[in-house]
């Protein structure tokens, strides 16, 4: 399996408020080639969950495996290296380098893992023509649609073949018909063989899911029967 | 406007204290810089100009042969109204002390008689004399100077007898005995006096030496025009009384000082321009800062003015706040400095500086809000044309520059942007920070282009006083060797007797004789005409001639010259061209054997052996002679016997070695000074250079932790806006080496052409300069250490 996490619990504690408790002792696994969608209204704790999966934050309890590497045994650097080398973000704003062009942008996670220049080419290559946008490859992000940038985005996420994908709303900046063709490219990955989870509102996005887990106050709701 | 000066300028300092911070502290460093060497100009040029010969910063002396002047004479010349000062002086050997090996005779001393109710050559005796003493508060009580035989002795003197402040001692003079008490003590290395010299009352000295009455020189300073004042009192003078410029030596060191004086406001000035820049970077990062706010501001109903009137008064108050503490700190450091570069001089330093310390820091004051205030305007243009509705809909954006940030900064961006550009081509493959590094720093070129000005500017300034320190260094050494020239050097001229200005023939050989003399030689001047030229000093000196070498048949009559650079130039000769001078032996053919520098002669001199000029003129008496003292001999002791060995006769005796090591210390140390003031620029702008730094890094924050979530290390965007450092730095010192190479050759040439009539040669320090530019670029690097480490700090996560 690709990820797994084992009674996560995430507590958020200042000192000067009450502790808030994000995600209590969630229990899931993603495996590759499945597309979950996590639901659950706003403040449900979906971020957090994401976020230690993605190794930028590390649970108060409980355990996340990444590619079969528990994270909280891991420093800054190891966790830095894990996000680097086998997870890849698609975020709800893009959040694309405006001053790196598109084939820059998504070749961006194999420069920071010193790949050689011409295997970056090749791949950088291929990951914009598996999400449809090759001719946009030497475009700056000030140029292109939201749907553009969003497939940018993706083939960001996927050029360095990560263990997982994660997809922070990936449709909730984008209109109707740009919304559906990127859930229809994230359908056609995990049919690939990419592990997908991906956080949404948005009910065709569980339609098109393979699972959907549904987190309400930090707690995954048991399945519907 | 009150409100939205606060609202639009207070809120905008305080997201960028550093960057106000900085540019305060640069006005107020220009400021601080204008006010100081403003009021230690006079100072240095005093000290440097004042020698052992007292008169000699004086315009004019008043002389006359035989007994001397009649001091009543005094009291005419002081009323004259082109005479700023008047100082009588009259002087005498006297012997002070038993020496176990001159048992009755001592040290032969020089004693000057002055009026010491007007201190040398600075403000009142009450405020106390020169330097230390002055630092100390030290007073002389006037009744033992006037009644007591009070006299102001040498350090050495005072070391060798054993003298202290309040001590007696007796010095014999004509024979007779004269019962003297030491009032203060000149310090070791006092610049410009003597350590043979004692200073007593004019009326002391007049006793001493039976010339009650009587005055050998009177030194004026003059107001206004000097060849107009010379002819006045040429008026005024008895038969056998003359009115002359003073020795030469002093106009060459001032010139110098003045020259180095002018070094010192081109550091000011470059100073002020960099606070320039940087009030102008201040102000308008607080516009770019605010330009949302702005946009509500304005869309709220406040008018154009009224955006460009607060942010003109951010302008004006970083002028007026950095000014009057930059006028405040230069007064202070000018008071604090002047002991230590006089050296026992700062009485006349003291004096310029109280006269001038309020117009100073009036004109400090309104300079450094005058070029804040301008330099603010650019950026409250651009406020004042901000349009409500687009600025609100803009998202902060690292990009957006204001439109003025192009203005004169065009050629800097492009410098920068071919810079990251040749950075982005060679890390693609090896380097990914540095290739991000580059790729950024091209996108803020607009932004990064002020702190290069600011930062290429300081380097051009350290490096311009490496070159000019060098320069001057060299051209010091030149002249101190030229007019200080050997240990002692022996006149007649300083004594004012028309009849004596000449040693007698026999003179030279009895200094020969004297023990501890290594060689002595002689050296003559004549007025002359060279035909077809115009007149010209003709100087027959062995020291500076050059070797008689046989010249080949036909030119056996040509003698070999040296014509100093000065004389050259006015007569239009080279190397080997001719010069045919007319002198009572008959017209002389003169070979120019050489060019040199002569930073003491104005009009430069043609320069022969002795014996020629005496064969030629029929008069082998000399004017001077130089000596040097066996390294075995103390130039006191040579001195002392010297005087013996020639009385009756009356002598100048300089001992030149100690006043050129003292002209030379002096130098350096202004020198040193202002290369140390050109450091305190640089670090100015190093600062600027980390706030720039650390606010793109503030602005990049989202785009930080975009690459660390997808994977950049700490190390990694350390390195990465390290290397950002590293490029503005590297560019910082190439325009430095170039601007600041090229304006020191041009101030050099101008202040060399001003004050020689030619350029000052060029001393380029490749070691010194490289020091500079190596630490330049280090110190860059290590200032862009705070906002790496503010990057690195950055936590992975999305931006929402």
């Amino acid at each position: 399996m690709n990820v797994r996490t084992l009674n996560a619990t995430r507590v958020y504690d200042d000192g000067y408020r009450e502790p808030v408790r994000a995600l209590d002792e969630v229990t899931l696994e993603v495996q590759a080639g499945e597309l979950v969608a996590l639901v659950g209204p706003s403040g449900c704790g979906k971020s957090t969950l994401l976020n230690l999966i993605g190794c930028v934050d590390l649970p108060t309890s409980g355990t996340v495996e990444v590619d079969g590497r528990p994270t909280t045994l891991l420093d800054d650097d190891a966790l830095t290296a894990l996000r680097r080398d086998r997870i890849g973000t698609v975020f709800q704003f893009f959040n694309l380098l405006p001053t790196l062009t598109i084939a820059e942008n998504v070749g961006l996670p194999l420069v920071l893992q010193r790949r050689d220049r011409r295997e970056i080419y090749e791949r950088v290559r291929t990951a914009l023509e598996t999400v449809g946008i090759p001719e946009k490859a030497e475009s700056f992000p000030a140029h292109l649609s939201g749907g553009q940038l969003q497939r940018t985005a993706i083939a960001r996420a996927i050029v360095h073949e990560p263990a997982i994908v994660l997809a922070d709303e990936p449709t909730g900046n984008l209109d109707t018909e740009n919304g559906a063709n990127v859930l229809h490219l994230l359908r056609e990955l995990a049919s690939g063989g990419q592990a997908i989870l991906m956080a949404t509102h948005a009910p065709e996005a569980a339609a098109l899911s393979d699972r959907v887990l549904r987190l309400k106050d930090g707690r995954l709701s048991p399945p519907a029967p | 406007m009150g409100s939205v000066f606060y609202v639009l300028v207070e809120g905008g300092v305080r997201k960028d204290p550093l960057r106000a911070a900085v540019a305060l502290a640069a006005v107020a460093f220009g400021t601080a810089l204008l006010v100081a060497t403003h009021l230690t100009g006079a100072g240095s040029a005093a000290a440097l100009g004042a020698n052992a010969e007292l008169g000699l910063h004086a315009d004019l002396q008043i002389l006359q042969s035989g007994r001397g002047l009649d001091e009543r004479l005094f009291a005419r010349i002081r009323s004259l109204p082109q005479i700023a000062d008047a100082r009588p002086i009259l002087q005498g050997d006297a012997s002070v002390g038993a020496r176990p090996n001159d048992a009755a005779l001592g040290d032969t001393v020089r004693i000057v008689g002055v009026d010491l109710l007007q201190p040398i050559g600075g403000p009142s005796l009450s405020e106390g004399l020169p330097g230390p003493f002055a630092a100390r508060g030290t007073t002389i009580d006037p009744a033992l100077v006037l009644q007591g035989g009070g006299a102001i002795v040498p350090a050495q003197l005072a070391g060798q007898n054993g003298l202290r402040v309040g001590s007696r001692f007796e010095a014999l003079a004509l024979g007779r005995r004269t019962t003297l008490t030491v009032a203060q003590i000149i310090p070791q290395g006092a610049a410009g006096f003597d350590s043979g010299s004692v200073f007593v009352d004019i009326v002391t000295a007049q006793t001493m030496f039976d010339r009650v009455g009587f005055l050998d020189r009177i030194d004026c300073t003059v107001e206004g025009d000097v060849a107009a004042a010379s002819a006045r009192i040429a008026g005024l003078l008895p038969p056998g009384a003359r009115v002359e410029r003073p020795h030469a030596p002093a106009s060459g060191i001032a010139r110098l000082a003045a020259g180095l004086q002018r070094n010192f406001a081109w550091l000011a000035l470059s100073t002020l321009a960099l606070a320039a820049l940087l009030v102008y970077d201040a102000v308008g990062t607080s516009v770019r800062l605010r330009r949302r706010e702005i946009a509500i501001v304005r869309s709220l109903g406040a008018s154009r003015r009224t955006i460009l009137a607060a942010f003109l008064a951010e302008g004006v108050l970083y002028g007026a706040f950095g000014s009057l503490l930059g006028a405040l700190a230069g007064a202070f450091a000018a008071e604090r400095a002047l002991p230590a570069l006089a050296n026992g001089l700062a009485t006349t330093a003291s004096a310029a500086a109280g006269d001038a310390m309020l117009p100073t820091i009036a004109f400090a004051l309104a300079t450094g809000v005058f070029v804040a205030a301008l330099c603010a305007l650019i950026p409250a243009l651009d406020a004042m044309r901000t349009p409500p509705a687009s600025a609100l809909g803009l998202a902060a954006n690292p990009q957006m520059t204001y439109r003025s940030a192009r203005f004169g900064f065009a050629g800097l961006s492009a410098l920068i942007a071919f810079a990251s550009d040749l950075l982005r081509s060679a890390s693609e493959r090896s380097a990914p920070a540095a290739w991000l590094a580059a790729i950024q720093l091209h996108a803020t070129r607009q932004r990064t282009a002020i702190v290069l000005a600011a930062l290429g500017l300081a380097a051009a300034n350290a490096i311009g006083y490496a070159i000019a320190t060098a320069s001057f260094g060299a051209a010091t050494l030149a002249w101190a060797t030229a007019a200080l020239p050997g240990d002692l050097v022996i006149s007649a001229a300083h004594l004012g007797d028309a009849a004596s200005d000449a040693l007698p023939a026999t003179a030279l050989a009895r200094v020969r004789l004297v023990a501890g003399v290594a060689t002595a030689t002689p050296a003559r001047s004549f007025d002359v005409v060279a035909l077809g030229k115009g007149t010209l000093e003709l100087r027959g000196d062995d020291a500076a001639a050059p070797h008689s070498a046989p010249s080949p048949v036909p030119y056996a009559r040509e003698t070999p010259a040296f014509v100093t650079q000065p004389l050259a130039r006015r007569m239009h000769v080279r190397i080997g061209d001719r010069l045919t001078i007319a002198t009572p032996a008959g017209n002389v053919m003169l070979r120019v054997a050489g060019i040199p520098d002569d930073f003491e002669r104005s009009g430069g001199a043609a320069i022969v052996p002795f014996a020629s000029s005496a064969r030629w003129f029929g008069d082998d008496r000399p004017d001077t002679i130089q000596i040097n003292v066996r390294a075995t001999a103390a130039p006191h002791d040579v001195r002392s016997a010297i005087a013996r060995a020639l009385a009756p006769l009356r002598l100048g005796i300089q001992t030149t070695r100690e006043l050129r090591l003292a002209a030379i210390a002096l130098l350096a140390r202004s020198l040193s000074v202002a290369n140390e003031l050109a450091f305190v620029t640089l670090a100015i702008a190093l600062a600027a250079l980390s706030a720039t730094l650390s606010a793109l890094v503030l602005e990049r924050r989202a785009e930080i932790a975009i690459l660390r979530y997808l994977g950049a290390s700490r190390r990694f965007v350390m390195l990465m806006i390290l290397c950002e450092a590293a490029v503005v730095a590297a560019l910082a010192c190439a325009l430095g080496l170039c601007a600041g190479g090229g304006a020191a050759a041009v101030a050099l040439g101008a202040i060399g052409a001003e004050s020689f009539g030619r350029g000052m040669p060029l001393q380029v320090p490749a070691v010194g300069i490289a020091l500079v530019l190596a630490g330049t670029f280090l110190a860059g690097i290590l200032a862009g250490l705070p906002a790496a480490r503010s990057a690195s700090r950055i936590a992975a996560g999305a931006p929402s």
